[in-house]
């Protein structure tokens, strides 16, 4: 509320300063935000005693804020209100020759509201005002703590004289002056000789105002002789400082930079506060910078630009210039490959509101040297925004560049998995260069990849209808057909059309060739699933064409003769798949061939040669070909290769942990021999007993479960293994019950699974 | 840019019959690294190339071969010379001095007279303990 004063004055009414309440006093960060509803509800609850009391206890410790919100919450009627004028007077001089002289001045003037008789409160407003440049306000105050009398009507005669000079008034004709010593008389008489140019000063002025009439008068060197006896004799640290700030100025109308700089900084140091010795201080720093820059000193140029910034935080040209340092220390540190600062200082110019083109586009540069492609794709399309349009324009680019430039911005979302915008910008690359294939390419090879496969189609027919002969565009149209799983076989024909024209183009592409097989391959699978034998091979044999030597395409030609009861082929493709293979998974391949068609003793004579030819294999090649038989229900030869792999084994393998662990999901019994074998062999007996307890618990043997979960953890204890102290826990929980799993998840803050599980619950019973 | 050849007419410049400046082998502009400036043409990037596997030969100084023939690869061809052009950091535009400087305030501003005269008694005060009132509640 906002209460206007007006004339005349009545000493006892509020009204008469421009009162602000302190209920729309602004919420400052010390002053807290109020919840209505919140504090309606404390009001229910707190006696208008215990708020009193609350606000006293934070009075004391000085909280004066907290103090004023308590009594505030008070029944108007009930309010402290001589507490509550106090708290407003003591946060307002803290504020006002603190943090915040206009916050200060409205507390004062809630507090001189609340209290309108007490004249302490309206003295110190009059001050305020009167230091704030409101010298009417001011005067109008003062005017009526003198009608109280007192102390405080004698301690405004001076402020109230000096009120009246800078209000164009002579103290000397008013009923105050006599109250004035006479000292405050003669420093007023020789003050109201400043209110009319030529200044005639009496010559027992002070000598710093004599010095600065002769300034006036142009009369500098009289003026610098007297400002330096000033500075030397017994002044005060106002008088100091202005004589610096004087001097400073005799040396800039001699154009003295230097000197005008270090006397206007000793005026700051000395404490002169004035927008003049800023604006001039800043002003100085800001040509030191100029000159610093266009001589190349860009590391000087930065701080005196810094200083010119710290002095005008918002003048436009200052930025301007510290924006072009940044950016010219930024250029030199990246031609020094240190891009780490050269982000820096272009990060810094584009926060000084200089963003351009080449600013842009060279911290896009940065930010991709650091990694940060999403960054990066954002930069270049912030540079491509700014791009000159005029082609006379030194920067101007033509059509490829700026569809390349959006290429890049593409390439950077790729980096940074943004796909939906990798479409979006090789779309803006495609718009300014439409004959541009590669960058048609890429926007397929993009669509392929985020599975939008009819899109990606759209696009290289559009690309093959520019350049029906470009393999590159064949080969993906054809991936783009194969990979979609919803299209019909004869959508999905299409792929064998598109890489074999690829091919026709190029017999000698490798990557059609590849994809040809794959094709074959695939197709042959189909009739193989289905015990086509005989037209599974035509399709192996095509595959093989395409892909010769291609060792699991080879096994199941074998096999597929095998079926077929053509010995004869089927051999000689067993012998040419084991004259091809090299490494352990092509041998893997063969005999798992072997197994599929029963010949159990061939595959054991295959592990023979395979030994022979590159000695002891790994032994969970010997568990792994194994649990191929396990799989298929091939038990009795399994054990005969897992006797195998336990023979073979190293004692560093855990080869019965190994089997036993592999075994848990496939055949308990067996899990079960193999960890007991492997507890016997002291392998792993911690890592044994937190299995076995899984186990007993999954066959409903809750105390066989419990006794093996004891033994492990008295193990991972005792062996100070904290990994299986942990698993332990876990298995604990989750083998307990429903309830443990539970409790575990919300002890490790699954927060994520319990609340999708919460949801479904709540989606489940919503109607409910 | 006009620092990128494609858009100036290289192919009038005069060519330099040696580097324009001394060859900074740690810097990130393959240009510097050769020892020319930006506009170099590909003659002048096969001959200051060639001129420094003089210098540092791949026997001699392995490291400092690698670098220059990175820099080279970067540039000795058209089609790599104008992907690296178009990608490659650019100084700031030339700066341009104020047109008009600020006018410096000197003159005398009777104001600095009452602000002093305002540093007198409880105008220049800021400590006021002595005024608060006695606590009472």
């Amino acid at each position: 509320m906002l209460k206007s004063y007006s004339a005349p004055i009545d000493p006892k009414s509020s009204a008469m300063y421009n009162i602000v309440s302190a209920s729309t006093l602004p919420q400052s960060d010390e002053m807290p935000k109020k919840n209505k509803s919140h504090n309606k509800q404390k009001n229910f609850d707190q006696g208008t005693a215990s708020l009193t009391a609350n606000g006293l206890k934070a009075f004391r410790q000085n909280d004066l804020e907290k103090a004023l919100a308590s009594w505030e919450k008070i029944s108007a009627s009930q309010r402290p209100v001589k507490l509550i004028a106090e708290a407003h007077f003591r946060r307002g001089l803290g504020l006002f020759y603190g943090s915040d002289p206009q916050i200060g001045l409205i507390h004062l003037q809630s507090a001189a509201t609340d209290q309108p008789q007490d004249p302490c409160y309206s003295y110190h407003v009059g001050l305020a005002k009167h230091r704030l440049g409101d010298i009417p306000g001011a005067l109008a105050v003062y005017q009526i703590v003198r009608q109280f009398g007192g102390p405080y009507a004698a301690r405004s005669a001076y402020p109230l004289a000096l009120a009246l000079l800078q209000n164009g008034q002579d103290p000397a004709t008013t009923p105050v002056w006599s109250e004035l010593t006479s000292s405050e008389q003669s420093m007023l008489c020789s003050a109201n000789a400043f209110r009319r140019r030529p200044y005639h000063l009496p010559p027992e002025s002070p000598l710093l105002w004599r010095s600065l009439a002769a300034f006036d008068a142009g009369d500098h060197s009289q003026a610098e002789a007297s400002l330096d006896l000033v500075s030397a004799g017994s002044a005060t640290a106002e008088e100091i400082s202005l004589s610096h700030f004087y001097r400073g100025m005799i040396a800039a109308k001699t154009e003295n930079w230097d000197k005008a700089r270090r006397e206007w900084e000793a005026a700051r140091i000395a404490g002169l506060r004035s927008p003049r010795l800023d604006s001039n201080l800043a002003e100085i720093y800001h040509r030191r910078a100029e000159e610093l820059l266009l001589q190349g000193d860009a590391q000087t140029a930065l701080a005196a630009a810094g200083e010119a910034k710290r002095l005008r935080p918002d003048d436009k040209p200052i930025n301007e210039l510290l924006a072009q340092i940044h950016q010219l220390l930024g250029y030199r540190a990246a031609a020094a490959n240190h891009w780490e600062e050269a982000q820096s200082h272009w990060e810094t110019a584009v926060g000084l509101d200089a963003a351009s083109f080449r600013l842009t586009y060279n911290l896009a540069l940065a930010y991709e040297r650091s990694g940060s492609y999403l960054l990066a794709g954002q930069t270049w399309r912030e540079a491509l925004r700014r791009r000159p349009r005029s082609a006379d324009h030194s920067d101007a680019l033509g059509d490829d560049q700026v569809a390349r430039l959006w290429q890049r911005a593409a390439e950077c979302y790729r980096q940074a998995g943004e796909f939906e915008e990798v479409g979006r910008t090789y779309q803006q690359a495609i718009k300014w260069a439409p004959e541009n294939l590669a960058v048609r390419l890429a926007l397929a090879e993009n669509l392929i990849n985020e599975g939008r496969l009819q899109a990606a189609r759209n696009e290289l027919d559009r690309l093959l209808e520019r350049s029906p002969n470009h393999i590159p565009a064949l080969l993906r149209l054809g991936e783009a057909y194969f990979r979609d799983e919803d299209a019909p076989w004869y959508i999905k024909a299409q792929a064998k059309w598109c890489w074999e024209k690829a091919l026709a183009l190029e017999p000698k592409n490798l990557q059609a060739r590849q994809l040809l097989a794959e094709w074959y391959f695939d197709q042959a699978e189909i009739d193989y699933s289905w015990d086509r034998y005989a037209e599974a091979v035509e399709d192996y044999q095509q595959a093989l064409d395409f892909r010769p030597n291609h060792l699991e395409t080879i096994a199941y030609l074998a096999e597929c003769f095998f079926h077929l009861k053509d010995e004869v082929k089927g051999e000689a493709f067993s012998r040419q798949a084991m004259a091809h293979a090299a490494t352990l998974e092509e041998f893997a391949c063969i005999i798992v061939m072997w197994f599929r068609i029963g010949r159990f003793e061939r595959a054991w004579e295959t592990l023979t040669l395979v030994e022979g030819r590159i000695g002891k294999a790994p032994v969970d090649f010997y568990v792994s070909m194994a649990f191929q038989l396990l799989e298929n229900q091939q038990k009795e030869n399994a054990i005969r290769w897992l006797q195998y792999a336990v023979q073979k084994a190293n004692p560093e393998d855990n080869v019965y942990v190994m089997i036993g662990e592999m075994a848990m999901n496939i055949d308990v019994h067996l899990s079960m021999e193999y960890l007991k074998k492997g507890l016997e062999a002291g392998q792993m007996p911690g890592q044994v007993h937190l299995l076995m307890a899984v186990l007993e618990a999954r066959q409903g043997n809750k105390s066989a479960s419990k006794m093996h979960l004891s033994e492990a953890d008295r193990i991972a204890r005792r062996t100070k293994d904290a990994d299986l102290v942990e698993r332990v826990k876990v298995a604990r929980a989750v083998t307990s019950d429903a309830g443990g799993l539970l409790h575990h998840l919300m002890s490790m803050g699954e927060s994520s699974l319990l609340e999708d599980l919460l949801n479904d619950f709540d989606e489940e019973f919503d109607d409910d | 840019m006009t620092d990128h050849p494609q858009q100036s007419d290289i192919s009038n410049r005069q060519e330099r019959n040696t580097p324009t400046r001394q060859a900074d082998l740690t810097s990130a502009d393959p240009y510097a690294v050769l020892g020319l400036e930006r506009r170099a043409s590909l003659s002048e990037v096969k001959r200051a190339y060639f001129n420094l596997v003089r210098q540092y030969s791949p026997e001699t100084n392995p490291e400092a071969f690698k670098l220059v023939r990175s820099a080279y690869e970067k540039l000795n061809s058209a089609e790599s010379k104008t992907e690296t052009d178009l990608f490659l950091f650019q100084p700031p535009p030339p700066w341009e001095a104020r047109k008009r400087r600020r006018k410096l305030e000197l003159a005398f501003d009777p104001q600095d007279i009452w602000l002093l005269l305002q540093s007198h008694g409880d105008l220049g005060c800021s400590s006021f303990d002595d005024d608060f009132r006695p606590l009472q509640g």
